[in-house]
């Protein structure tokens, strides 16, 4: 005789327009409960460690006896219910090799500008740069092909500091890249990162012509922008870099162009950046990155203003669920990219790439996480010189991996969050392994909505999520 | 004898040549030769008439299974090696590698178990593939396939094509007219340019009222000595439809191709008091049927008796006789060849290896003028 | 499923794998991929129960069963994993002292 229980960190229901939905958390599958099933897991709720046939007594008046002894086998199927002395099997994933395709080249410290905000820890004025050599790039190549031959797609992200006050490098890597994965006959993409001060009709062409993905770090209208993108002088450049923005939207055709927006303290205004950017100088697309865990705490965001954010990502968020519905995309780069998540229920044992599939390569050649590590004084997972440290990227992310004793281990959204970014824990608490505690009531809400949004949009047109949410991520 | 000797003296190598019309068409008789592989990786002509090795030839990589086929003109052996995956063709004259098939390639791994053969003009290498593709996180097994090479590809050849074709097949066999045969669940004939195939003569899948399912093993093509391809099998016998379990006999049976006319037959031939690994009709003696593992054992087919039984000094895998039939070899497992009278079954002999265990290698036997 | 309806592809692909009309049909083994995967119940004593009809020497037999994975349980996969288990010890019968257990690799 089974006495079931109900095993409440794997499931997540919330009501959509009086829809019961069921967000399985183990597999991020989102599933439509019927009454039935609502009611069984209320009862259990109400008075766990129950029979079949007590919860069919419960249940008796409304359902039938077989009905809700299918529901039963369906949630335990699940491993929603668990009957006692039913053996869990706790799947500790482990890192054997890393599929890696990414690697992020910081090519240039130097920077033309002087964001107030800019975490980049090793950042230098454009004289003063400190640039990659060639044979260190090439090094950062091989050594990817070398970690991770089997991959059929890869990516070379170009950064800094500005990378496009280090064309000439750009170039040299892309002429000697592009061959040497064409005769092995893996696919190549090119990323960058950029200011947009640099570009010109010369170098807009040479990344056209190259494919390069493209996402231009821009805060908003002008008197938004230049509050905190300044040049060393501490002129605000929006001029500039609308002028360039223009030339650059009119003409590249090769992908859709993003908008990189960094929200700080007293840069909040959501709604009036996004229209600005997606409406007015027409990017395809707009990210907000809101900083919460800078290395002068001056520029994080206040925790009323992380309220006020995160608040505002849901008024701008309804605005996309109403062009969802009409079939039109807004261009809400977060909130598009959590559907796609829950569209094709991601589940991430890691927040991101990191270490994993992506790593970020340093002047010196060292390896590093990503790009927002390069420079700090995290350890290096050795050199592209001497060889990648597996054992020690292993061991950071099955660290990671290994959610016991923190607040993910039964967190309702730990397999789309994951416990945060790896930097924005590193600053905040000094160990990229802590998970961002600071804003997970906001994270969870948020995911709250993503869901909701998700229902009804795929209740009123379906059809948007096959047009407009291309996979993310190559598929092996 | 005198008087041919002065002669051959006289005429010297250029007179050599006179030598065939001289002696009244003398010419070289063809000797049997064995071809065998063993451990660590390497194959072996041996004159079985002198009972010497003529040489042994190194193969690339490592050992496994060392199943052999030779060419129709039996200068080639074609060698399964590298633990089930690369065939290669080595001329025993020269011991040159002639042709290769490094069959796995990429992240998809092909083993062969055992099951290839060579068209009867030996132009066409057939080989049996279960491939796996090995993905980053799980492997996927593949539909197997029977795939053609052609020799004159050489080395690093690729197939030319390839089709489905049943599970679980680990001997093949080409006839004279060049039908191939895959023994699997059952024995099928496939065209080797359509890739259509059919059963040709049913054992697991045949339904018999008095006997118990077939267990075949077999991982030697043999039989060519005697014009057939042929693996034993055992089966349980029983009294009556009932098949009650105290009426069960175990007997001994061949599953059988003539390779001369195509046809199939498949009988009982003895009972089953020991485990045989593999055997074969004599050549001449259609109704003996010999089969070893640890004995030697003669069974007369018709009447369905042990004739002789002896006991071998080790375990050995591999059956073979020579081309009168008269001599029947034993290899397989370490790495001697053993040497038996087929009418007596007295022990004539071993022939010693270098090296190490032959295990699960063929030993084949044809007559061959070097 | 009957009181669930799936909206995402997860959910789709849980639905299909708790049908078990949806499960992939189950054929024949002839891959493989790693020696634990055969069973070959019965190596341990003969066909009758005994040892006798065992091979003889068991040495003599060592490779015939480790090379195809016939041998289950007792040695290293030759067949995938192991390969070069055997590469100092040609000769079991005498060599078989030098064939030693195997230990994972330390990562590396």
């Amino acid at each position: 005789m089974g006495i079931y229980h109900l095993q409440a960190h794997n499931l997540h229901e919330i009501e959509v327009d009086s829809r019961r939905l069921l967000f399985h958390i183990p597999s991020s599958a989102l599933f439509e409960a019927d009454a039935l099933t609502g009611a069984l897991i209320a009862e259990l709720r109400a008075q766990p460690g129950r029979s079949l046939e007590d919860l069919q007594g419960a249940l008796g008046g409304r359902f039938a006896c077989a009905d809700v002894a299918t529901a039963v086998d369906e949630l335990q199927e699940l491993q929603i219910l668990r009957a006692e002395g039913a053996v869990s099997s706790v799947n500790r994933p482990r890192v054997g090799s890393l599929p890696l395709t990414t690697v992020v080249l910081n090519v240039n410290t130097g920077c033309n500008l002087s964001c107030t905000y800019c975490y980049k820890e090793d950042l230098d004025t454009p004289a003063n740069g400190r640039k990659m050599s060639l044979e260190t790039a090439q090094q950062s190549i091989e050594m990817l092909l070398r970690e991770s031959p089997d991959q059929p797609r890869y990516t070379i992200v170009f950064f800094g500091g500005e990378p496009l006050t280090n064309l000439p490098l750009i170039r040299q890597v892309v002429a000697w890249a592009e061959p040497l994965f064409a005769e092995r006959g893996k696919r190549l993409d090119f990323s960058i990162t950029t200011n947009a001060t640099l570009l010109d009709e010369q170098t807009i062409a040479f990344l056209q012509q190259h494919r390069f993905s493209i996402a231009v770090s821009i805060d908003g209208p002008k008197a938004v922008h230049d509050r905190n993108r300044v040049t060393v002088g501490g002129q605000g450049t929006y001029e500039t870099v609308a002028r360039k923005v223009r030339l650059l939207l009119s003409t590249y055709r090769a992908r859709p162009v993003g908008a990189r927006v960094t929200l700080t303290r007293g840069t909040t205004d959501i709604l009036g950046i996004w229209d600005h950017l997606f409406n007015e100088l027409g990017f395809a697309e707009v990210g907000f990155a809101p900083v919460t865990a800078g290395d002068v705490a001056d520029f994080n965001l206040s925790s009323d203003e992380l309220v006020s954010v995160f608040s505002s990502m849901k008024t701008l968020g309804e605005q996309y669920i109403e062009a969802a519905c009409e079939g039109r995309n807004i261009g809400f780069s977060n909130l598009h990219q959590l559907l796609t998540d829950i569209h094709e229920g991601a589940k991430k044992a890691l927040p991101c790439g990191a270490g994993y599939s992506m790593v970020a390569v340093d002047r010196e050649g060292g390896v590093n996480l990503c790009h927002r590590f390069t420079g700090s004084e995290l350890p290096t997972f050795g050199n592209v010189d001497t060889g990648l440290d597996r054992a020690a990227l292993g061991s950071f992310l099955e660290q990671r991996l290994d959610r016991s004793g923190t607040g993910c281990d039964t967190c309702r959204i730990r397999n789309l969050c994951s416990g945060g970014c790896y930097h924005e824990s590193y600053q905040r608490y000094g160990d990229p392994a802590h998970p961002t505690y600071h804003y997970c009531d906001l994270m969870r809400d948020w995911v709250d909505f993503a869901l909701g949004a998700y229902a009804r949009i795929l209740a009123a047109n379906p059809g948007f999520f096959s047009t407009h949410l291309a996979p993310r991520r190559a598929r092996s | 004898m005198r008087t041919y000797r002065n002669l051959i003296l006289r005429a010297g190598f250029a007179g050599l040549a006179l030598l065939p019309v001289l002696l009244g068409g003398c010419a070289k008789a063809p000797r049997d030769y064995m071809a065998i592989t063993n451990r660590p990786n390497q194959v072996s002509l041996i004159d079985l008439e002198d009972r010497k090795i003529v040489r042994t030839c190194p193969l690339p990589g490592r050992f496994g299974a060392g199943t052999l086929q030779m060419s129709p003109d039996k200068r080639t052996a074609y060698v399964l090696t590298n633990h089930f995956e690369n065939i290669y063709g080595v001329d025993l004259d020269t011991c040159k590698i002639t042709f290769s098939a490094i069959q796995s390639q990429g992240n998809t791994r092909i083993k062969t178990i055992a099951a290839f053969a060579v068209s009867a003009d030996g132009a066409e290498l057939y080989v049996h593939q279960n491939p796996s593709l090995l993905l980053r996180d799980r492997y996927e097994v593949q539909e197997p396939r029977m795939a053609v090479y052609r020799i004159a590809d050489g080395l690093e050849a690729k197939p030319v094509r390839s089709f489905p074709a049943p599970r679980q097949v680990n001997l093949m066999q080409t006839d004279a007219k060049g039908t191939l045969y895959l023994a699997g669940r059952d024995i099928y004939t496939m065209d080797v340019n359509t890739g259509a195939y059919s059963v040709k003569l049913e054992s697991q899948s045949r339904v018999e009222p008095r006997y118990s399912q077939r267990d075949v093993l077999s991982v030697w093509p043999l039989g060519q000595q005697s014009g057939e391809f042929i693996r034993m099998y055992t089966a349980q016998r029983f009294a009556d439809e009932t098949k009650q379990p105290e009426t069960a006999e175990l007997v001994w049976g061949y599953e059988r191709i003539d390779l001369a006319t195509g046809e199939a037959s498949t009988r009982d031939f003895g009972p089953l008091n020991v485990v045989l690994f593999s055997g074969m009709t004599r050549p001449h003696h259609p109704n003996e049927m010999f089969g070893a593992l640890s004995q030697l054992q003669k069974f007369d087919v018709e009447k369905q008796q042990l004739v002789k039984s002896v006991d071998l000094e080790h375990s050995y895998y591999c059956v073979n006789f020579s081309s009168d039939g008269s001599k029947v070899y034993l290899a397989g497992t370490y790495n001697d060849i053993a040497i038996y009278d087929a009418e007596t079954l007295e022990k004539l002999g071993n022939i010693q290896l270098p090296g190490g265990d032959m295990s699960l290698a063929t030993a084949q036997v044809f007559p061959r003028v070097l | 499923m009957k009181h669930l309806k799936p909206l995402n592809a997860k959910a789709d692909l849980m639905e299909a794998a708790s049908n078990p009309e949806a499960r992939a049909e189950v054929v024949a083994m002839q891959s493989v991929v790693g020696c634990a995967s055969t069973t070959d119940p019965g190596w341990e004593v003969d066909a009758f129960g005994g040892v006798a009809g065992l091979c003889q020497p068991m040495e003599s037999d060592l490779y015939g069963c480790a090379d195809p994975c016939w041998w289950p349980a007792q040695v290293p996969d030759l067949m995938n994993t192991h390969p070069d288990w055997d590469q100092n010890a040609p000769s079991a019968g005498q060599d078989w002292r030098k064939l030693d257990a195997v230990f994972p690799k330390a990562r590396d």
